[in-house]
């Protein structure tokens, strides 16, 4: 959503992680951030056997940016490149404390918000919609839910969702460790060229 | 490690070409998206870019293929970095960094405006120094004089519109598809002039403005003034064109240059290229006008303009930019 991060799995455990807050006004790039998790780990681009990337939902600017440089790296390396929602990883890392359903939130424009609903067997769905109008869908179909993502979203959400018995998680990111240890099984998923991730934008959801 | 591999995304087109130092085109693919803009009558920024992503890689891997090079072959990666819409610019700026990474081959964000200025070039027609040129595209209204290809000086630009934008705006108020400037050059030469529109800034100095010639064409149509489309688009496109060819003629005899190059995407219209013709016949001197196919956006003539860079050692820093100088590297 805010934080930019790079982690590096050498197979058998994590090597590498470094994030930056992008509101602590950091001005970074994603190649810079790769060249230093590989120079920390001595080894070359190259090396490199798979990539993971984060396809959103978030700030366009930034999705894309990882996006098209994860897909560029992939096809220059010839190695496989899986993109997966921010909104499961949260709604995986919630699930495992809480046991419950996740909702993950995202700010979009015009009132509208990106709502990642994660289920206990790892199924992640999106409704892209006004708050009002999510929690009429939500009040209907959850007796329990535990809300994840953009802050201010949650606590407007929370007072919506008067049929649910709702829980904050105060989980707004990703968790880089913890993405990083899950490195090895994401890439089970992952494709080469001309397969490549795309990032979630609300043109995807403009008929939900 | 003789080919530069070009990228370009600056607005609306993703291309990816292949050249070598004399200009020579291995290849050059380039994917529209105007079937997407079409419904809103202009580019809109948030589709091109999202369009950009899908299609980047398939652009360059084909431009490759056809060039049969690998990327040992390649001496660098040229990309637009500017000017043009950013989020744009940020899918080719980004995936060129990564195959530069990947490839361990040298990138180089190029502008824009300078990869115009040498498609003239392209496919072995060298210019002969000091040259005028008019650059004339959807994004751009400029004149510049180039002493060598590395020495350019800014004569004027536009003040607002850009030709190719008025070429779109009319096109709209008359209801014709986006980009309307190949439909407006086909009906007028079914017409004739029989409107005198304003000929904006002709006689101040180097600079244009457009906005004002719209409005004009806007009122003629909302007044009657005009029932035959065609008439209106021959009307129109000689306003534009005196007023172009009247200041190029006015460089040509204070720069005392050698030739007129006329690139962008409007350098493809017909009356143009015809006044153009007889302008440099009067005046005696060459004139460069690129194929059409290098008139609008192509990565040929960013490839071709990233030599210019290597020769002169210079690798500006790659953050997309959506307003760069023509001066600037």
């Amino acid at each position: 959503m805010h934080h930019y991060a790079v982690t590096l799995h050498d197979g058998a455990q994590l090597v590498w992680t470094d994030q930056f807050d992008l509101n602590d006004g950091h001005k970074i790039s994603v190649l810079s951030m790769i060249e230093k998790a590989l120079a920390h780990a001595q080894a070359s681009f190259d090396a490199l056997t798979g990539i993971v990337v984060d396809i959103g939902p978030g700030g366009t600017s930034s999705v894309r940016t990882g996006v098209s440089f994860a897909n560029g790296l992939a096809y220059s390396l010839d190695i496989p490149v899986r993109g997966i929602s921010s909104a499961a990883l949260i709604g995986h890392e919630v699930m495992q404390q809480y046991g419950l359903p996740v909702a993950v939130l995202y700010k979009s424009i015009k009132g509208h918000y990106f709502c990642g609903l994660y289920h206990s067997d790892g199924n992640l769905h999106f409704e892209y919609q006004t708050l009002p109008v999510l929690a009429d869908r939500l009040n209907a179909r959850y007796p329990a839910l535990v809300l994840a993502g953009h802050p201010g979203g949650v606590d407007l959400l929370a007072d919506l969702l008067t049929a649910v018995l709702v829980t904050k998680s105060g989980i707004d990111y990703v968790d880089v460790r913890r993405m990083g240890e899950s490195l090895p099984e994401l890439m089970a998923g992952a494709t080469k060229f001309p397969d490549l991730p795309v990032p979630i934008t609300e043109t995807d959801f403009q008929d939900s | 490690m003789k080919y530069i591999l070009g990228i370009e995304s600056s607005c609306d087109d993703t291309a990816a070409a292949v050249v070598d130092r004399d200009g020579k085109v291995l290849s050059s693919v380039i994917v529209s998206q105007n079937d997407i803009h079409n419904n809103f009558g202009g580019v809109y920024p948030e589709f091109a870019s999202r369009a950009h992503i899908y299609n980047v890689l398939p652009v360059v891997h084909q431009a490759l293929a056809e060039a049969t090079v690998s990327k040992t072959d390649l001496r660098a990666i040229g990309v637009t970095r500017g000017p043009g819409l950013v989020g744009s610019l940020l899918i080719g700026v980004n995936t060129a960094q990564a195959l530069g990474a990947g490839w361990q081959v040298p990138v180089v964000g190029v502008n824009h405006l300078r990869g115009h200025l040498r498609s003239a070039e392209l496919e072995g027609h060298p210019v002969a120094y000091p040259a005028v040129v008019l650059l004339v595209s959807g994004g751009h209204t400029l004149l510049a004089y180039m002493k060598s290809r590395f020495d350019i000086e800014l004569l004027g630009e536009t003040r607002d519109d850009s030709v190719g934008e008025s070429f779109d705006k009319v096109g709209r108020m008359l209801g014709l598809d986006f980009p309307a400037g190949p439909i407006v050059d086909r009906m007028a030469q079914a017409g004739r002039v029989t409107v005198e529109f304003p000929k904006p800034l002709l006689h101040e100095g180097y600079e244009f403005s457009f906005s004002g010639l719209k409005t004009s064409v806007s009122r003629c149509l909302e007044a009657g003034l005009e029932s035959s489309v065609e008439n209106l688009c021959a009307s129109f496109i000689e306003a534009i064109a005196e007023v172009l060819i009247y200041k190029c003629r006015k460089a040509l005899r204070q720069t005392k240059a050698s030739s007129l190059v006329i690139v962008g995407g409007v350098a493809a219209n017909s009356q143009l290229r015809a006044r153009a013709a007889e302008l440099c016949a009067q005046e005696k001197v060459s004139l460069a006008l690129p194929p059409i196919k290098w008139s609008t956006d192509n990565a040929a003539m960013i490839a071709l303009a990233t030599w210019d860079y290597l020769d002169q050692g210079v690798y500006p820093d790659l953050t997309p930019l959506s307003r760069l100088p023509l001066f600037a590297y």
